[in-house]
Formats: structure tokens, C-alpha cells, sequence
């Protein structure tokens, strides 16, 4: 593998595959290739027909490739998991060449997301029974709030922050605790936004808390923020397990709709 | 710029160009939008969109989009 020093290079490595028909699940825009590149974390390897990125996420590579031809081969590393994202719109079945390509080379689907969004203006303000209080996290609950997410969410493509990472959002209110009689924590959302879009990141229950109504007064709590402080009728947007039907459940009855993109993870574990 | 429309039209059936004029700051288009439509202008305007222009600026107006493929084709 070669290591992408600056960012002229990507021009030169991508320009003959900027075409269509070209196979792609290459969604990264500049500013992710200028975090990439000035950490050091970014490799390729090009034979002419494939390009493939590599991007080195510490416990996995991350890859992003471009097939012009499918009867070619590339040296894949092998001293950990190789993950990558398909993003679609359409039925999955158009990606079939591209899932056929990767079978053979190892790789297994292994999470399959939805995207949902949903607008202030239409958000459901649902019941909830539940006696948390919410607030914003406190810089001391960092530990435990990102063990908690390291524990829900996928290793690989979980977005799981570090606790430094996580130290940051606190600091700009980005993540907010619902906490019992005792301070103790039983659920978190994590939120963030870009442009005038909001996301939710995260937004876990603890097991002994569910059932209570916890996530509901997280939500609530969320859109109450945003609507007054933003302009109206903001956007929010998340992803979901197409198989976590409570989550998905909870969505809908807050108003958010399935929006029509997909996202598969594959692997190919050492 | 109609052949420039008709592209955004099958790219986003959905969404009324006309009207909209904040397109990624609004979150009408996103990463995936853009690397699709990127394709389809290469094709469609012969130029090649480069890295350095992979950025929310040239993408969040159809004006937006226009400027960047005329910039490059004088550019070529």
C-alpha cells in the first residue's frame, strides 16, 4: 500500500475513475480527505481497472474503491478486519455486481441501516410516564457515557467516539444525559449538527431503564432545543437498524420517515 | 443549464429545483447526492471535477453548480 501524502494526489489517482458506469461506494468529500491525509491515516492501491483507499480507523481499515473493471484483483492487508459501506438509494440489487465482487474476496454484510428524517415542524411531541430529569452531560460522565455507546454501537462503523472525543461534544452541549432520583445515568443522546441539518448520533437506554419512557424524554427534550433556537422547521437526521423495530417504532411515532437511502456494512474479519 | 436540470430532476425526482436555493445548507443534498451528480457531469459537460472541488460551496445552488461547470470547462 501506498500512503497518500497530499492532497494533488487524489486528483491524479481518481480522475480516469471519475466516470460513469465506473462501480463506486466513494462518498468523501474534500474535507474528509484533508483529515485523513494530515493525520496520516490514508493509503491506496490503483491497478489501473481498481482503485481502492484505505483508511486506517485504528481497529479497522476503512475502504473506499472504484471499479472500472470487475476481472482484476488488488493485495488486500490482512493484519485487521477491512470494512466498507454501501450507500443506496435503490433496490440493492443493482449493487449486485459490486456485492458479488467483494463476496469473493471475503467480505459479509453484516449491518444493514436506514436513514430517517424528520422536521421540528412535524415532530410528534410523544407522552412520556417516564421521572428522568435531562440535562446536558457533565465532562465527568464522559467514561461512562462512551463506554455505554462502545457497548450499543457497532465497533466499526458506530461512529463510537474516544473519550476525548466525546469530552469535546459535552463541551459544546452536544450530548445530553437523562439521569434517576440519584444522578444516575439511565439513557444518553448524542446530537451534533452541519449546515442547518441536526443529527442524532446516539440515543441508548440502559437495559434495567427501558420500557420507562427514558428515550422518549430524551427526544422530546431534543426538540424543544432545537426549536427554540433554530430556524424554523429544522431538519433532523439519523440512522437506524432496519432490524431494531423498538428504535424504528420510536421513531415514527416521533414523526421521522424512512427516507429512502439504505446503508449496508461489510467485513472481512482476519 | 437545462441539460444541468434535467440531471438534477432524475438524480432527486423529489425535490423542486426551482424553489430551492440552499441545497446542501439546508440538507436537500448530501455526500451521496453530490458524488452521483459529479458523475453524471463529467459525462454529460466532458470536464472533470476534481477533489478541490468536492466542497459544499460549489454544490448548495443550481447557480452554484453551473458556475463550477462552466469554471471548467474555460478552465480545459
Amino acid at each position: 500500500m501506498k500512503k497518500v501524502e497530499e492532497i494533488g494526489e487524489i486528483n491524479s489517482l481518481i480522475s480516469s475513475y471519475m466516470k460513469k458506469g465506473v462501480l463506486t461506494n466513494n462518498f468523501i468529500m474534500q474535507d474528509k480527505y484533508m483529515e485523513y491525509i494530515s493525520s496520516g491515516s490514508l493509503y491506496y492501491e490503483n491497478t489501473g481497472k481498481l482503485l481502492v483507499f484505505f483508511a486506517d480507523h485504528k481497529n479497522h481499515w476503512r475502504i473506499y474503491y472504484h471499479i472500472r473493471e470487475l476481472d482484476t484483483d488488488i493485495e488486500l492487508p490482512k493484519d485487521k478486519p477491512l470494512v466498507f459501506e454501501l450507500v443506496y438509494r435503490n433496490e440493492i440489487e443493482v449493487l449486485r455486481n459490486q456485492l458479488d465482487f467483494w463476496a469473493q474476496r471475503g467480505f459479509e454484510p453484516y449491518i444493514h441501516r436506514l436513514r430517517m428524517n424528520g422536521y421540528t415542524e412535524n415532530m410528534n411531541y410523544i407522552q412520556s410516564n417516564s421521572t428522568v430529569r435531562v440535562k446536558y452531560a457533565d465532562s465527568n460522565q464522559a467514561g461512562e457515557i462512551q463506554q455505554l455507546i462502545s457497548d450499543a454501537f457497532d465497533r466499526y462503523l458506530g461512529c463510537v467516539p474516544t473519550v476525548a472525543e466525546l469530552e469535546e461534544y459535552i463541551k459544546k452541549n452536544e450530548v445530553l444525559a437523562a439521569v434517576d432520583e440519584n444522578g444516575r445515568l439511565q439513557g444518553i443522546l448524542h446530537i451534533g449538527s452541519r449546515n442547518s441539518v441536526n443529527f442524532i448520533w446516539h440515543l441508548l437506554v440502559l437495559p434495567e431503564a427501558r420500557g420507562k419512557g427514558v428515550a422518549k424524554r430524551l427526544l422530546t427534550h431534543f426538540f424543544d432545543s432545537i426549536s427554540n433556537s433554530k430556524s424554523i422547521n429544522a431538519k433532523i437526521q439519523l440512522w437506524v437498524k432496519k432490524d431494531n423495530m423498538s428504535a424504528r417504532g420510536l421513531y415514527e411515532s416521533a414523526g421521522f420517515k424512512y427516507d429512502g437511502w439504505e446503508s449496508l456494512g461489510l467485513v472481512r474479519e482476519v | 443549464m437545462e441539460e444541468l436540470y434535467k440531471i438534477l430532476k432524475e438524480l432527486r425526482p423529489d425535490v423542486n429545483f426551482d424553489e430551492k436555493k440552499a441545497l446542501i445548507d439546508d440538507g436537500i443534498l448530501d455526500s451521496f447526492d453530490i458524488v452521483a451528480l459529479v458523475g453524471e457531469i463529467g459525462e454529460t459537460f466532458d470536464v472533470q471535477v476534481g477533489v478541490e472541488d468536492l466542497i459544499p460551496e460549489n454544490f448548495n445552488s443550481v447557480e452554484a453548480i453551473w458556475t463550477l461547470i462552466n469554471r471548467l470547462r474555460d478552465g480545459e
